[in-house]
């Protein structure tokens, strides 16, 4: 009998062990079968995914698109597509051992990258403190919401919409002990990504779309000459993938039970769970603002009130409310996937069991739910300014570990990485995270541009 | 040829301890090109930090993208 750890310890379950034995049949199916296997069993993905698109990328995506139209298109494509190589890892890890991965850091290169970096600066501070900014969008949205059929429904009471729904979500996640639990918040969270990708299509039907030129923007990267270039470049590639989100996807993977007959479903779902609708939500956001402001050299430099201007141009109340909806779903999606990963990383770190039935889960999952205060007071600066630093500085520690750990015989055994072109790709992650380090110290220093 | 680089590297990153203090080195690398990037581009000075850094980035990660055997 195994001891009970919560959701780490979910592979021995009488579901897990049944999908496992499906899944040895359905990996020898050829393939159209086996993808359509694969798209039921989906989800931990979803839960990455959601938690990505957040209030963050939705901005930056905003002001991309508004201020270099199509050109930066190719940002949240190359970043995912860079940090896929990670996330296969963490498939890895859960595939070959039964150690979660910050456990292993603890136990394999000490608490400092394990419980410190990993688990408290990547995951739980950032997933307490981002989610300000998730309520201080979602809850000015809906105000903009209502007030199209002429109701005033102020941010200073609507966030409880947002706290609800999150709320209820986040608590439901895993309890029991059983797998049905975690299913249903993933195919929620999977619910809220189909209304983003259908809201933000309707909305760049109306604005219009270059193909040609997006096509362009997409697979080409361009990027200006020196050392402006090389500031985009790393802040273009850490754009959409992080430390979080590797350790998001590992524990959703445990939660789910998987285990080494799953790791082609994980390729799966990261690829069609993740890397698509992630792409696709935020290319069609920089799109429509790409469209609404060409060409105009006086563009707002804040982002809500660029959406203002783009709301402004939209035809129907319907599609201005789609808007409006699919905000809503990117910021009540990454609360939940935020709270989620803050209390497992939490758990994680201090050594507690991250079991939804205990208090201290309850209370570690709405930790992250003071950031409804973002909705009286908007994004506290001064802490993810914080936060982001603590980010740039430790990050790397977690990206060198994960690599180490994959080539690890005493962890993966037999399994650690034997590609040359797997283990080339998560190097180049590890680099991008080292060039974030040197270039925040650098620039602290006055040597590189802020 | 490829086999005796293989085995090369195999005994260069073969061990773990190794591995890990060539990921030292690589950092150090990074650091090269960060650093160098800026003198180079803001203060104008010579490239060679830059160069130093870049090819060294690229030696090593040839050298340990090679997989543990």
């Amino acid at each position: 009998m195994q001891e009970e750890k919560g959701i780490t310890s979910r592979r021995d379950t009488p579901e897990a062990l049944r999908e496992r034995s499906y899944l040895a049949e359905l990996n020898k199916k050829p393939l159209l079968q086996r993808w359509r296997g694969y798209l039921k069993l989906s989800g931990p993905a979803a839960v990455e995914a959601a938690t990505t698109l957040g209030a963050g990328s939705f901005a930056s995506a905003v002001v991309m698109g508004a201020a270099y139209g199509y050109k930066m298109l190719w940002i949240p494509l190359y970043s995912y597509g860079l940090g896929l190589f990670m996330l296969a890892l963490a498939a890895r890890f859960v595939a070959a051992s039964d150690i979660p991965i910050i456990e292993a850091q603890n136990k394999y290169h000490t608490r400092l990258v394990g419980t410190f970096a990993t688990g408290i600066v990547a995951c739980y501070l950032a997933m307490v403190v981002f989610t300000f900014g998730q309520y201080a969008l979602g809850s000015d949205a809906l105000e903009s919401l209502f007030s199209l059929v002429g109701i005033n429904f102020p941010r200073s009471s609507n966030w409880i919409i947002i706290f609800i729904i999150s709320a209820f979500l986040s608590l439901m996640y895993g309890r029991r002990g059983s797998i049905r639990y975690v299913r249903y918040v993933e195919n929620a969270l999977k619910l809220m990504i189909a209304i983003m990708l259908i809201t933000f299509l309707a909305v760049v039907l109306k604005t219009g779309v270059n193909i040609r030129a997006m096509l362009r923007g997409l697979l080409i990267p361009t990027v200006p000459r020196g050392i402006e270039g090389i500031t985009i470049a790393i802040a273009g590639l850490t754009a959409a993938m992080g430390v979080g989100d590797w350790v998001q996807f590992h524990y959703a993977m445990h939660a789910r039970g998987f285990s080494d007959q799953h790791e082609p479903l994980a390729r799966f779902d990261m690829t069609f769970m993740g890397l698509l609708p992630v792409t696709v939500v935020l290319s069609l956001v920089s799109i429509a603002f790409a469209e609404v402001y060409s060409g105009n050299p006086n563009i707002p430099l804040d982002s809500s009130e660029l959406a203002a201007g783009l709301v402004g141009v939209l035809p129907s109340v319907w599609i201005k409310a789609a808007f409006f909806i699919g905000i809503e779903a990117i910021c009540i999606s990454t609360v939940v996937g935020m709270s989620i990963l803050g209390a497992t990383a939490f758990c994680q770190a201090v050594g507690w069991a991250p079991d939804p039935d205990t208090l201290h889960w309850k209370i570690l999952i709405m930790t992250p739910q003071i950031g409804l205060l973002g909705a009286f007071l908007g994004k506290p600066i001064w802490a993810v300014i914080t936060v982001a630093s603590l980010q740039s500085l430790f990050n790397w520690l977690s990206g060198i570990s994960w690599y180490l750990l994959g080539n690890d015989k005493r962890y993966l055994g037999e399994k650690c990485v034997k590609s040359r072109f797997f283990n080339l790709c998560i190097l180049l992650s590890v680099t991008v995270l080292n060039l974030v380090f040197f270039t925040f110290i650098l620039s602290k220093l006055g040597v590189w541009p802020e | 040829m490829s086999n005796v680089m293989s085995k090369f590297l195999e005994g260069v990153v073969g061990g773990l301890r190794i591995r890990t203090w060539l990921c030292f080195a690589f950092f150090a690398a990074n650091f090269l090109i960060a650093h160098g990037a800026a003198r180079y581009w803001r203060l104008n000075a010579s490239p060679l930090e830059l160069v130093i850094g870049v090819i060294s980035t690229v030696l090593l990660l040839f050298i340990l993208s090679e997989p543990a055997k």
